[in-house]
């Protein structure tokens, strides 16, 4: 079971996590909840292993999918290559059919630049859901959609969510109950 | 017509065209050979010289020379580049040995050179000193550049240290390498034909200029000086092309 365990994270003085604990189970949606600077954004970085905790324990060593707040997608490559990138050898003919999945089939060729808001961050969330692994993070991965994309792409969630645990940053309470979601609130 | 072609034509033809009017203008006035020959004089002299052969083997045993020296500069440049941008110790320990490199004058080294090595190697090992320092600051530029967002993205993904190197270092590298390659080569003429004056390697542009200067043959003087300004021309606009591809290779991943 991934799970945090009184995890305290400082940045200086500043205390951004105190004594949070988390438990994800096998399966689910779980909600992080929080105002600005509450700490859900370093609550990801510390699951995904790109920050430390000061103490507490983590489960440490899975594979993580990781939807950034600011998608992260590499500016030199097209859309498919985006995609391929985090596919094994083996499984890099399939980036395409992930692309289709979230209706960027005919922008394969695009770079991230030449595409709008929506659709970066739904090849991000493409590139996620190619990548599969033990835990899906996702760091508020709806807010430039439109209404049609972001009804999918929570059903995606919803399918994900039922063979792995999936760790979801968000404003909305819409998504948070569309999703069924546990919820953890920061403050 | 066009202002673009205007400009074309002035920057491809009227602008060489005009200097060498002045040129000639200045040959006139000062009426003698033996200072400052015409440049009928010296494209005739030019043409006797390109129908000999040893003309072509002088041309090309520089050419290999300084070459060599350009590339090696090149090569342990980018590899001193990349250590130094990904271990601070190794720029910690090579940063003194860069800075006596960039501040030492060239003739310091050329008159060290004569010391330690055979006059062939001189030039090339000149050139290498001109290059190495400049590419390692490029290409050390060229990987911090990366972002540290797409390393961390690359981290958690666990994509192959092979593709990482493809898809986020060489696109971030390539356009200060490119740079730092213009840079250097036109540096390493310049100063692997000093090398070979001072040197003086058997069969070289740097021998020519030094026989031609001690015996007053100012017209071959300038002859050899317009055979160096064109091949460094000629190899600038091969490397530009090569770099080109690379460039796009390099953008694509």
């Amino acid at each position: 079971m991934i799970a945090l365990s009184h995890v305290t994270k400082r940045f200086g003085e500043k205390i951004v996590l105190r004594d949070v604990s988390l438990q994800l189970g096998e399966r689910g949606v779980t909600a992080v909840l929080g105002g600005n600077g509450s700490g859900k954004t370093t609550l990801l970085r510390i699951l995904a292993g790109l920050e430390k905790k000061d103490s507490g324990e983590v489960v440490t060593g899975i594979r993580v999918a990781y939807v950034f707040q600011e998608l992260r997608l590499v500016p030199t490559l097209t859309a498919l290559e985006n995609v391929a990138l985090v596919l094994d050898k083996q499984h890099r003919a399939e980036a395409i059919e992930h692309l289709r999945a979230v209706g960027l089939e005919a922008e394969a060729d695009s770079l991230p630049a030449d595409l709008s808001g929506g659709m970066q961050q739904r090849l991000a969330l493409a590139r996620a859901f190619a990548f599969g692994g033990d835990l899906l993070l996702l760091d508020e991965p709806f807010s430039a959609l439109d209404d049609e994309w972001r009804r999918k792409m929570l059903d995606a969630v919803r399918i994900i969510a039922q063979t792995r645990p999936v760790v979801l940053v968000t404003h909305d309470m819409s998504d948070v109950e569309y999703l069924n979601c546990k919820t953890i609130r920061l403050d | 017509m066009k202002r673009s072609t205007v400009n074309k034509l002035l920057r491809r033809f009227l602008s060489p065209l005009l200097w060498i009017a002045v040129w000639e203008l200045i040959a006139l006035c000062v009426d003698r050979e033996v200072l400052v020959p015409t440049p009928l004089r010296v494209a005739v002299r030019l043409w006797e010289l390109v129908q000999t052969a040893s003309f072509w083997t002088v041309v090309a045993f520089s050419i290999l020379r300084i070459t060599a020296g350009f590339l090696a500069g090149v090569l342990l440049g980018t590899l001193t580049g990349v250590l130094t941008a990904k271990l601070p110790l190794s720029e910690g320990l090579l940063s003194p040995l860069l800075t006596v490199i960039r501040a030492t004058p060239v003739a310091s080294f050329i008159i060290l050179a004569l010391v330690w090595m055979g006059r062939d190697a001189i030039p090339v090992f000149i050139s290498f000193l001109m290059v190495f320092p400049i590419m390692q600051s490029h290409v050390q530029t060229g990987v911090r550049a990366v972002s540290p967002q797409l390393l961390e993205m690359a981290r958690v993904y666990r994509v192959p240290p092979t593709r990482r190197v493809k898809a986020l270092y060489v696109p971030a590298v390539l356009p200060n390498f490119s740079a730092g390659c213009r840079t250097c080569l036109g540096l390493a003429w310049k100063a692997g034909v000093a090398a070979e004056v001072i040197s003086l390697p058997m069969r070289s542009i740097g021998r020519q200029l030094y026989y031609s200067k001690l015996y007053l043959e100012t017209v071959d003087v300038f002859s050899w000086t317009v055979t160096v300004v064109v091949l460094s021309l000629l190899i600038e606009k091969l490397l530009r092309a090569v770099l080109l591809r690379l460039t796009k290779g390099g953008e694509r991943g």
